[in-house]
């Protein structure tokens, strides 16, 4: 048997072009904080180590049918990281620097399809380096620069030197917009704390025992066009019927998972004590039951869906449909 | 239960429940096993390594480890000698028949050693080697890193085959040595090794992971990401799918008449006849006693002797044909890694992930 603690911690580093991941990597690969890093890099060279521990991936991206569902993985993840797993002992975790073009999609759901991952391995955060100077052009000529955002679980908001107090607020509030659920550092030269960005255990079910509400403060732009990313807090203080959820659930993301970059929830259901949680990557999900709820505490459902184009009022509607028919 | 396709139980479940039976294993409560139920007759010794057993080969002379932190080592009595040591973990061993010892690393490095100092046979610079095999008639090595593939012979590098739309994740000679196939996405590619031509392509969409030849050369087995193998009728040309496996394949081996394919990834050591068409007939099942997923198999002998390990340390050895099966080795804590019979097939070495490696001695 492997537990949490056996598993290795995998941390996943985006962020566009010139954001500065590069420059967090090298501050993480060089300080001292008493631990050693497997490195997955795409371009050698840029980084200041050379040694066996830092080794290069060649993106390839391929469809996995994983039983019920299809998704898109990592093939070169699954080699790389499967073979630094044979010699284990030799690092404390494993941090994973993708293109400023890469999807994280694919990235994350590697971790949680491929069997050999899943068994000693944890994905431990979504950290997405933002470059305060440029995310604003980035997001209008690529969608890769706001995914990324979307899909965080920290979000270094990078070279706030370089900018305006006016310039900031309008990044901070996209970023808000984008990804309300994500810790905000805000940096120059990447100088984050390393204990916010490693071993933070960002998708342990076991720790997810509630769900921030969302934001209701919402940027007008963004929905002059369908596609945009929107994240969708949805809340109930009425218990829910387990079955109607799982249901709802799995038509939800057979007809909209590639949409739906992120979701988590906290459900309380009406004939259990204790919360079920979960989370997903498009179409791939985990669940597990999580901490009893308090005898006065108010056994309240909340969910978040951060995806492109979801319409409110469809997640919303089918959320209510959940509701357990018997009193609680 | 098992949940392999097409599989009602155990083929030949007479000779199978009298095998268990004098086990001592038919009682259901029994799901997991212990010291005391090794099967009698049999001589093990087994030391610790260190690191990671990643490959476990067969020499005349004894067993050989290759591990994680790059050493590969020669198990002799009451110890281990080292014979070779890679500067990143090894990735495969093949012993030859004279005592050497080829490995690759994922240094990059494919060495020969085992009577004299370690000679590289081949550097990719840097690059992982994923996958080496050698045809020790034909005295042939085949290494595979990136998207290249090299022919390497008494003279060095002979050929390079490039042309893979992915990186080569497994590679398998021919019986005869001849040909090459080489696993990829969206299938496999067969080579000649003496003309070095275009290759032939065997289409499965999605990751394959290896591709192992038949000792009769009629068939390719290629296990995928998607937790089912894929087996090739070279003959007949055509192709068949088997699943229902709980993990990824990751050990495919054959019978040494080929009737049988035998395979990882499920709960038992799973037999496959392959006789007239793959999947008609249900495999022969070893190892319901056993919790976890068989993690390593060993066959190709001129019986039916079959080994697995388990994922929770356990190791049965088993007949391929009636399901008869003892208990070699206890279950403990960490994965059986590799296994690999003797050239005489009355010796099995095993490697385990938390450094175990040992010799079992049938009587």
């Amino acid at each position: 048997m492997t537990t949490a603690q056996d598993k290795t911690p995998v941390t996943l580093l985006t962020g566009y072009l010139g954001a500065g991941k590069t420059t967090l990597l090298n501050r993480i690969l060089t300080e001292q904080h008493g631990k050693k890093y497997a490195v997955v890099v795409n371009e050698f060279g840029e980084i200041g180590i050379d040694n066996d521990l830092v080794v290069g991936a060649d993106e390839e991206v391929f469809e996995m049918n994983n039983g019920c569902i299809c998704c898109t993985v990592r093939g070169d993840l699954i080699r790389i990281v499967g073979g630094l797993l044979d010699r284990a002992e030799q690092f404390d975790g494993v941090l994973i620097e993708t293109t400023g073009l890469a999807d994280p999609g694919p990235v994350i759901q590697t971790f949680f399809v491929d069997d050999a991952l899943r068994e000693r391995t944890r994905l431990d955060q979504v950290v997405t380096v933002v470059d305060a100077a440029h995310f604003l052009d980035k997001v209008d000529e690529a969608h890769e620069a706001e995914e990324q955002a979307a899909f965080a679980d920290l979000l270094i908001l990078n070279k706030i030197d370089l900018v305006d107090a006016e310039q900031l607020e309008k990044v901070r509030a996209k970023l808000r917009s984008l990804n309300p659920q994500a810790r905000v550092i805000e940096t120059q030269n990447s100088a984050a704390p390393l204990e916010a960005v490693l071993d933070r255990a960002a998708f342990d079910l076991n720790r997810l025992l509630e769900i921030e509400p969302g934001f209701l403060e919402e940027d007008p732009e963004d929905h002059e066009h369908d596609d945009s990313i929107v994240s969708v807090s949805l809340s109930s203080d009425a218990p829910l019927e387990a079955k109607a959820f799982s249901e709802w659930m799995r038509a939800l993301v057979r007809e909209h998972g590639p949409k739906i970059f992120r979701s988590k929830g906290v459900l309380a259901f009406h004939d259990a004590g204790r919360r079920y949680v979960f989370q997903g990557v498009h179409m791939v999900m985990d669940s597990q039951w999580g901490a009893p709820w308090g005898g006065a505490e108010a056994r309240r459902s909340r969910l978040v869906f951060i995806g492109r184009g979801l319409d409110p009022a469809m997640l919303q509607s089918g959320f209510e449909s959940c509701r357990a028919k018997v009193a609680a | 239960m098992s949940a392999l396709a097409s599989s009602p139980g155990l083929a030949d479940k007479g000779l199978a429940d009298k095998g268990l039976a004098d086990m001592g294993l038919t009682d259901p409560a029994v799901r997991d096993v212990g010291a005391d139920q090794i099967a009698p007759g049999l001589r093990v010794s087994e030391i610790g390594l260190g690191a990671n057993v990643t490959a476990t080969a067969a020499s005349p002379a004894g067993g050989i480890a290759g591990l994680g932190d790059g050493r590969v080592v020669r198990i002799v009595e009451g110890g281990a000698e080292e014979i070779a040591r890679h500067d990143a973990a090894v990735v495969s061993l093949s012993a030859l028949g004279d005592g050497r010892v080829v490995s690759a690393g994922q240094d990059g490095r494919v060495l020969l050693s085992g009577r004299r100092a370690p000679v590289t046979l081949f550097d990719a610079k840097g690059e992982w080697i994923n996958a080496c095999v050698v045809h020790e008639k034909a005295r042939q090595v085949a290494a595979a890193y990136g998207r290249t593939v090299v022919l390497i012979d008494d003279d060095g590098v002979r050929g390079r085959f490039s042309e893979h739309p992915s990186t080569v994740s497994g590679l398998g000679f021919s019986p005869t040595g001849d040909r090459l196939a080489a696993s990829r996405y969206d299938g496999v590619s067969l080579w000649t090794t003496n003309d070095l031509a275009a290759p032939t392509t065997l289409p499965w969409k999605g990751s394959m992971l290896s591709a192992v030849w038949s000792p009769d050369g009629r068939w390719i087995v290629g296990a995928t990401q998607d937790r089912e193998l894929h087996v090739w009728d070279l003959l007949e040309d055509k192709d068949y799918r088997l699943g229902g496996f709980r993990a990824k394949v990751r050990g495919v081996g054959w019978t040494g008449d080929s009737a049988r394919l035998v395979c990882t990834g499920a709960d038992v050591i799973a037999a496959w006849p392959i006789a007239g068409r793959p999947g008609a007939f249900p495999p022969v099942e070893i190892g319901y006693v056993c919790e976890g997923v068989v993690t390593a198999i060993a066959a190709g002998g001129p019986s039916d002797r079959i080994a697995g390990g388990f994922s929770n340390g356990a190791i049965l050895i088993g007949d391929a044909r009636s399901g008869v099966a003892m208990i070699a080795r206890a279950a403990q804590e960490a994965e059986i890694t590799s296994l690999a019979w003797s050239p005489s097939y009355d010796r099995l070495y095993y490697g385990a992930r938390d450094g175990a490696a040992g010799e079992i001695a049938l009587a």
